[in-house]
């Protein structure tokens, strides 16, 4: 009955109590039983929490409140959010030992607010620390497109969950991609927002410098109606920015001619190969973009992998040193590595941020929105190796970031979207644009797809 | 100079015990660490680069 419905239309049909909350909950847990063994989206599905809350949105309705504007919207994180009653495994073996959170993280109760059902936690890389969720402990999530190969990561459980109908709206993480690459390879659309946009509290860090939480959906309208309700200052999160709640549904449906779009070249167009060069071309020529220069793309990318190492490696020292084995062994051994980086790259590395932001800004007084690829193909083999791109083979794991990781090491807020292709595995682009202009992004992504360039396939 | 290896002796400056078994894939992830870190240590800043913390008192 709900099935492949937008968020949006959900919670117009609950409110008008066309069909009930608890029906689309309840057809969604049918859906996760029926296709999660396959996929392995969910690690957790609390199916008692999710009927007690659609229950209680029905109740509200019947009552003649108000459940907020995403009543009855089945929701689904990434398993590093605090789930009151659970241990926020954060895709590790280690962390399952920890005490079972006391409540949920802050954008969890910022969706329970406005109505969503939470349906569980989602798979992703441990701690965080890959792009292909092939993980050691909570095993490997299939990409609903072709199950032979992987949904991206680390948010790759969340991606995939969204793209098979298995929750209307999923929440992730980014800290160098982990939104965006799994968006891309599932073909769905994803925001990470700002770099101190969205509070982080009560969710298991990664990097303190470079994390930022933010949304899956399947348009970008119900990308701007759950990122809508996210928003908002915590104290909770040190980088949290005090900034008033700054609403993209508005801009949603308005026509974006006159914005002066930019189609980043150099780096952006070396390390992709010629797939994700299409997929991008077709939305320039959709925006009438002309090429352009982002300056010191690859000396950001290799500051935010330099960073990401060395403080992922100090926030798990303890345990590198006492119980190494625990890890998984691919992240134990770029963590260990992470541990051994002297002081002065890494912050040299931190200083080429401002460097690497200064460009930026130059680049934003020209532009008002720039475009690359969102990864730099689409999705690889589940135990893939290695990966071609410029003549050269580069390790997969590390180098499908090669097109977010600059970006998101300046904190630029980014939509990823779809790029509209049939009978071949989906690809996405990134809209990006200036800090804290979020909603400038999301109508654009909304415009493309009222075009029939971008959408969910 | 050392003889001692060059994973061992940043080992030992970060109080680190590596587990001879894991070394291998430790020393090919801090090559490849290393070489980003050529990347960024070409990179001339001026001193009003700062390194952008956020720490909060």
């Amino acid at each position: 009955m709900t099935e492949c419905l937008g968020a949006a239309a959900v919670a117009a049909g609950v409110r008008a109590r066309a069909f009930s909350a608890e029906s689309v909950t309840q057809a969604a847990l049918a859906r996760i039983g029926a296709r999660n063994p396959a996929l392995n989206a969910y690690t957790d599905v609390l199916a008692d929490r999710a009927l007690a809350e659609a229950r209680a949105v029905d109740r509200a309705i019947a009552d003649g409140a108000d459940p907020g504007p995403l009543a009855g919207v089945t929701v689904g994180v990434k398993n590093l959010f605090d789930i009151a009653g659970l241990p926020t495994r954060a895709g590790s073996r280690i962390n399952r030992e920890r005490a079972p959170a006391a409540q949920d993280a802050v954008l969890i109760r910022r969706l329970a607010a406005a109505g969503a059902v939470l349906l569980g936690a989602q798979n992703m890389d441990e701690y965080a620390y890959g792009f292909t969720t092939e993980n050691a402990h909570d095993g490997i999530t299939r990409n609903p497109h072709d199950e032979a190969r992987v949904a991206g990561g680390s948010s790759g459980g969340s991606a995939a969950a969204v793209a098979a109908d298995l929750c209307h709206v999923a929440l992730g993480s980014d800290t160098n991609g982990s939104i965006r690459v799994p968006a891309s390879f599932c073909g769905i659309f994803g925001l990470k927002p700002t770099y101190g946009r969205l509070p982080r509290t009560g969710s298991f860090p990664f990097v303190f410098d470079l994390d930022h939480l933010g949304p899956f959906a399947r348009s970008a309208a119900d990308l701007a109606l759950v990122y809508d309700v996210l928003q908002g200052a915590d104290a909770g999160d040190a980088a949290c920015a005090d900034r008033p709640v700054e609403p993209a549904m508005p801009s949603i449906g308005l026509d974006p001619a006159g914005l002066r779009v930019g189609l980043l070249d150099g780096w952006f167009r070396d390390v992709a190969q010629d797939e994700a060069r299409a997929a991008v071309d077709a939305v320039a020529q959709a925006l009438g973009a002309v090429p352009v220069t982002l300056p010191g793309a690859e000396q950001a990318r290799a500051a935010a992998f330099l960073i990401t190492a060395a403080q992922g490696a100090n926030l798990h020292v303890a345990s590198l040193r006492g119980r190494a084995g625990d890890f998984d062994p691919a992240t134990r051994d770029r963590l260990l590595a992470g541990a051994l980086l002297p002081a002065n790259v890494v912050l040299q590395a931190q200083r080429v941020r401002r460097w690497f932001a200064e460009q930026a800004a130059e680049l934003f007084a020209r532009f008002d929105i720039l475009l690359a690829p969102s990864t730099p193909c689409s999705a690889t083999l589940i135990g893939q190796q290695t990966l071609r791109i410029g003549g050269a083979d580069l390790p997969v794991r590390p180098s499908l970031g090669l097109l977010t990781q600059p970006l998101s090491c300046i904190g630029l807020p980014v939509v990823a979207v779809p790029v509209r292709r049939f009978g071949v595995m989906p690809i996405g682009v990134q809209i990006v644009a200036p800090p804290w202009q979020e909603a400038r992004a999301l109508q654009v992504a909304a415009w493309l797809e009222k075009l029939g360039v971008v959408g969910v396939v | 100079m050392t003889d001692v290896p060059l994973i061992d002796q940043l080992a030992i400056a970060a109080v680190l015990s590596i587990n001879p078994d894991h070394k291998p894939g430790v020393a090919l992830n801090l090559e490849r660490l290393l070489d980003q870190a050529r990347l960024v240590m070409a990179v001339e800043l001026t001193e009003a680069a700062e390194p952008a913390p956020i720490f909060t008192p």
